[in-house]
């Protein structure tokens, strides 16, 4: 037996079984996330709008990810570049309200149910409207109802704390205000216990209940969060600014890409660049150059820059095309490449070319 | 805290550089393919930053190796992507020359979990406790899915070499 363990774990760790680390991870992984959150959106189940937000999707969608390659390279008109590092987004300061009556069934609209997560554990959010005429409260944590072998029943949980903003709990919510619950399931149990699986869900709340689409595998078990304030999500992109990318078709290695970002403003309403936001750029070929900043948002007198409607602001932007300290030099390092920008789930990419 | 962010601060950057590499030999070992590693990191680093801010106060890593293994083991179901490689066919077809090649062409015989179990105990070197955990299941399935896993290996390695073609 010892002689066997010892040979797994001699195999396991043998170097061999090592694979190579990818020279664009970050861009790779962030790509991917581009691409799921879009999935999300469009999946993202609108009580009442899903209509809307199929066409809304369809007709913005392509056009995020335009480039021209016409438009003159860094104008006066150009906002100089500045590298100003990343930052975290502020997390909102929120005064906390007094419970009110616990809101009634009645008087909730569901607004959405988010899933993601991981393959074994998976969160699911929940969010209701307050619909009714005057603030109520939705107390300590969701209490989940569901259909199994034809019989309703409440569906067991234990707590599960994540982090919250302070100040949105409890759950007091005014008219046209909504709050988030959580839970969780789980996944991976291997004891041969039987499915448990609950259909035709509801949410508990005052003397009725709230029908959510959807079922529950509580097999493994189910974890509820507070009921919480739904806030909006401080850091967010300005959701209705299109980039275009204006840059050379050729770079050279070593040096800095300049190239420029227009942000233009498709809507009949200002929007102001606050919070301001951040944004990545990238080159990727077989060397990869990446930079997270904070866009510039103020101008020379302090004042939020703006994006008024139907006009554009353009940003200069510069890329070092420096190899990284952990990438090889190798004849990969020219060639065809692709460079990225993006802010938030806005992104545009432009091929260039990269030159010894 | 409402639904996920997408957008992962800076520090989720920084891990993925310093810990991609060591998770891609991970499900590597976990999953005996270097494609379906690719995919598996890829996946658990995808969700793994969607959920960043519900989990920097917890163990990343940990959520990650788990969201691998969990992958992994429910993985029978999800639809096998075909690749184009200019590469011949790596082990498939090639007769294990050591004991220590032997073994890890039977690590691929085993059951997904019996192999994930393996993995998780002696190269992750997890403890009993820590691997029921990790997998949502009890110390004694472990130990039991362990033990399954050796009795078999253990069984294979005392065969002669099967498929002998008389190439050698």
């Amino acid at each position: 037996m010892a002689d066997l363990e010892d040979d797994l774990r001699r195999v396991l760790s043998d170097p061999a079984y090592a694979l190579p680390p990818w020279p664009d991870a970050v861009e790779r992984i962030r790509s991917g996330m581009r691409r799921r959150h879009g999935r999300r959106l469009l999946t993202r189940i609108w009580t009442g709008t899903a209509a809307v937000v199929a066409v809304l999707s369809a007709t913005v969608g392509p056009s995020l990810l335009s480039t021209d390659r016409s438009a003159p390279l860094p104008s006066p008109e150009v906002i100089p570049w500045r590298d100003l590092p990343y930052a975290d987004p502020p997390v909102p300061s929120l005064v906390a309200r007094p419970a009110a009556t616990t809101c009634q069934a009645a008087d909730l609209r569901l607004v959405s149910v988010e899933t993601d997560g991981a393959g074994g554990t998976m969160f699911h959010t929940i969010r209701l409207r307050n619909d009714g005429t005057a603030a109520c409260t939705l107390p300590g944590r969701p209490q989940l109802r569901g259909t199994i072998r034809g019989r309703t029943r409440t569906i067991a949980t234990k707590p599960s704390n994540r982090d919250l903003y302070a100040g949105t709990v409890p759950a007091t919510i005014e008219p046209d205000e909504a709050a988030d619950g959580m839970f969780e399931t789980y996944g991976g149990c291997l004891d041969g216990r039987a499915e448990t699986v609950y259909t035709a869900i509801r949410v508990v709340s005052g003397d009725g209940e709230v029908r959510v689409p959807g079922e529950i595998d509580a097999t493994c078990g189910v974890g509820v969060g507070q009921w919480h304030r739904f806030t909006e999500q401080p850091g967010e992109e300005p959701p209705s600014l299109l980039v275009t990318l204006t840059a050379p078709p050729t770079a050279r290695l070593g040096s800095d890409l300049s190239f420029v970002v227009t942000l233009t403003n498709p809507t009949g309403r200002t929007v102001a660049l606050d919070p301001c936001p951040n944004y990545m750029m990238s080159v990727s070929l077989k060397i990869v150059a990446v930079g997270s900043h904070q866009l510039d948002c103020t101008d020379g007198q302090g004042q939020t820059r703006i994006v008024a409607a139907g006009a554009s602001l353009s940003f200069a932007m510069r890329l070092p095309l420096a190899l990284g300290e952990a990438i090889s030099p190798g004849p990969g390092q020219v060639g065809p490449a692709q460079l990225t920008w993006s802010m938030g789930v806005t992104s545009a990419t432009v091929d260039i070319t990269i030159l010894a | 805290m409402g639904t996920a962010r997408w957008e992962a601060p800076r520090e989720f950057d920084d891990f993925i550089r310093a810990r991609h590499a060591v998770l891609l030999r991970f499900a590597h070992v976990l999953s005996g393919d270097p494609h379906q590693a690719a995919d598996l990191v890829q996946d658990a680093l995808e969700r793994t930053g969607l959920a960043w801010r519900r989990l920097r106060s917890d163990d990343p890593e940990a959520y990650v190796r788990r969201v691998i293994v969990n992958t992994y083991i429910n993985g029978v179901r999800r639809r096998r992507r075909e690749r184009l490689t200019d590469r011949p066919p790596e082990t498939a077809y090639a007769d294990p020359q050591t004991r220590d090649e032997a073994l890890w062409r039977l690590l691929g015989t085993l059951p997904r979990r019996q192999r994930a179990v393996v993995v998780l105990r002696f190269y992750a070197d997890l403890s009993e406790r820590d691997i029921s955990v990790l997998l949502g299941c009890t110390v004694g399935t472990v130990k039991s899915t362990s033990s399954r896993a050796l009795a078999k290996l253990r069984v294979a390695l005392s065969q002669p070499a099967q498929g002998d073609d008389g190439r050698g």
